[in-house]
């Protein structure tokens, strides 16, 4: 039988969504492709067909939340008055996007999100890499630093974002408070380092 | 660049001018974390100040009188901006140390108690959306939808967080009291850094005495992090002074606050240096002067607590007459041997006892030191009794203006010559609420009736003796 291009987004989208609820309930660790298979009332085998590994399915999770998190965004980005602030803003409104998937984000991150990865190796990870700098080259285009900050720049901040991101998966201070002075200390840096650069 | 100052700050462009550019440089400084970091800071600091001092002291070589005085004023405020950068760059335990600084008159040069009370309402804010997130993470919803008005725009700020206006859905003015996030463990990296910064007096007959004080302070900074539990002795203390003509407690409002949020009713007043800008009558002087110090004393009788940080920031002089006492952060409880022990000295003090007040009150010092005072030290510590309880001790009318102020000062100091300051840890906490206090009394150049206040508190609690 032939799986038309709708039938295939309709798995994958009930995949995912079985995958949060036995994530949720099981915990990640406990469970198994198997159980998400059947969750999802696929073959075991056929999950591979959409995602190679449990760590691509919160990746995927992921992305979904941060794309929905831009709205968020933009609707604080009006009320910044510094670059390190809506750099701030925009990392946070991913962040809280994320939080119903902290208990189980940190084992997807250790390779997915590392600065060094490239192409098409993680589709997701990739996309939300792009994704992500893209609204950052926005904000630095309003700034009118664009220039000034280049493609050392954006990795360096690529660093810092990914640095925040797993601390933040495993900060046990409370309500991850300690997470929101390592992001605003971030952000700083990086602000001051481009105003340094373009004498801002 | 070297800068000179007029000899007026506070209409000197120069400084304003600095001190502007100071916090608007700070403004885009996060709170550094940390502890090396936080050490160098402090350490560079220290190698900063010895340089300008000792230029200025070779330069006052080539200088006549008047050169040397202007020169000294000027490297003053070079190094106390230079200490209001830093301290302002660090917060925390740091901070508030300059913020003692800076009402305590004639401890440190008037220069830099000048330029260091700017630390008291200009702090360097955060930026509104990290407040947002910090409201959000805290009261779980965004700040529009939990107020009917929230003001982006801090109109406080002290070392543990920033206040901002705001109106509750019922109508209600409330001050929203927040946090910066991570401050809590910048000050356990202050005190370790402190404790390390003292390793050298490891071996010191004082080292045990420095410990006790190191760990009380431990103590009392945790519990300024608590802000349920200053929302909790807030709300007592408002309730002890619910049916106050004058005293006011702001009310806490509980749905709205929590660990790192403090939500309280919204008090009218000025703070200390609005009223004096205005040049108030003495008699006005006097009615807050008591105020502040009745408060002080009905704190310490009907709840057991020393309301140790009676600086400026925490109280509001309104025009109705009424003093706000807005910051519950710094109460140090008494524990019932130290409360007996607080309370001997005060029943010689009634008697009018004074060698009994002498022998009370050498109990607060380290045990052991008691019987190891020198000619000097005995002396001193005559006085020191005679001072800090003089105002309770003299009928009628006292004058808590600067020469009151000078005389405790000089004793102060020279108790750091003679080395006595191995004391408990509640008796220094006794003595900085003293010493704040009266500084504050001071700078009012208040006159009142400490004797009678005293009587009718012990009188109202039931410790009057026959």
């Amino acid at each position: 039988m032939r799986v038309t291009k709708k039938t295939k987004e309709a798995t994958r989208k009930r995949i995912l969504q079985e995958a949060r609820k036995l994530f949720s309930k099981k915990g990640f660790d406990a469970a198994t492709t198997r159980d998400l298979a059947s969750a999802a009332d696929i073959a075991a085998g056929t999950l591979f067909n959409y995602f190679p590994s449990k760590e691509a399915i919160v990746l995927a999770l992921s992305r979904h939340a941060l794309d929905q998190s831009q709205k968020n965004f933009q609707a604080m980005r009006e009320e910044c008055e510094t670059l390190a602030e809506t750099l701030f803003a925009h990392v946070s409104a991913g962040l809280r996007s994320l939080k119903p998937f902290r208990p189980y984000l940190y084992p997807a991150l250790g390779w997915a999100l590392s600065p060094a990865l490239r192409g098409d190796a993680v589709p997701d990870a990739e996309a939300i890499r792009v994704d992500h700098l893209e609204v950052v080259e926005g904000v630095l285009q309003d700034y009118g630093i664009l220039d000034v900050a280049g493609p050392v720049a954006l990795h360096l901040y690529w660093t810092l974002f990914t640095g925040v991101v797993a601390f933040w998966a495993q900060d046990d201070s409370p309500h991850q408070e300690d997470s929101r002075a390592l992001l605003d200390h971030s952000m700083a840096m990086f602000a001051r380092e481009l105003s340094t650069k373009g004498d801002l | 660049m070297t800068l000179s100052f007029s000899d007026t700050l506070a209409d000197d462009p120069a400084f304003e001018a600095k001190v502007k550019e100071i916090f608007s440089t700070l403004e885009s400084r996060p709170l550094p974390l940390g502890s090396f970091h936080r050490l160098m800071s402090l350490g560079g600091l220290n190698a900063n100040l010895f340089v300008h001092y000792t230029s200025n002291w070779f330069r006052g070589f080539f200088q006549n009188r008047e050169a040397r005085e202007k020169s000294l004023a000027d490297t003053h405020i070079h190094c106390a901006l230079k200490v209001l950068e830093r301290m302002g760059y660090l917060r925390g335990v740091v901070m508030k140390l300059g913020q003692t600084m800076a009402h305590c008159p004639e401890v440190v040069p008037q220069e830099w108690a000048r330029v260091l009370s700017r630390l008291q309402w200009e702090a360097p804010p955060m930026h509104y959306s990290l407040v947002r997130e910090q409201l959000v993470s805290e009261l779980g919803d965004e700040p529009e939808n939990i107020f009917a008005d929230f003001d982006r725009k801090a109109f406080a700020a002290a070392s543990l967080g920033q206040v901002h206006r705001a109106r509750l859905k019922t109508g209600e003015e409330v001050a929203v009291k927040i946090q910066y996030p991570g401050i809590a463990s910048t000050i356990q990296t202050d005190l370790r850094n402190i404790q390390t910064l003292s390793t050298p007096l490891r071996f010191t007959a004082g080292w045990r005495a420095v410990m006790g004080m190191y760990q009380d302070l431990r103590e009392v900074m945790e519990q300024e992090t608590d802000y349920v539990l200053e929302a909790a002795r807030q709300t007592e203390a408002g309730e002890l002074f619910k049916d106050h003509p004058h005293l006011r407690v702001a009310k806490v409002f509980p749905e709205f606050s929590t660990a790192r949020i403090l939500t309280s009713e919204l008090l009218p007043g000025v703070h200390m240096d609005d009223f004096l800008a205005q040049g108030p009558p003495q008699e006005k002087r006097d009615h807050f002067g008591g105020l502040m110090f009745e408060a002080m004393l009905r704190l310490m009788y009907q709840k057991r607590w020393i309301y140790a940080d009676a600086n400026a920031g925490n109280y509001l002089l309104a025009e109705d007459g009424s003093l706000g006492l807005i910051d519950f952060g710094n109460v140090r409880p008494f524990s019932d041997d130290e409360w007996a022990y607080y309370r001997e000295t005060d029943k010689a003090m009634v008697r009018g006892d004074f060698e009994g007040m002498v022998e009370a009150a050498r109990k607060g010092l380290r045990p052991g030191m008691n019987s190891e005072l020198n000619a000097d030290q005995e002396d001193w510590f005559h006085r020191w009794t005679d001072w800090s309880t003089r105002p309770m001790c003299q009928e009628g009318v006292f004058d808590f203006g600067m020469a009151f102020w000078r005389e405790g000062i000089e004793l102060f100091a020279q108790s750091l010559r003679i080395r006595i300051v191995e004391a408990i840890p509640m008796v220094i906490h006794l003595t900085r609420a003293v010493m704040t206090g009266r500084a504050l009394t001071a700078r009012l150049e208040s006159r009142f009736d400490a004797q009678a206040c005293h009587r009718k508190i012990l009188k109202d609690v039931g410790l009057a003796e026959a």
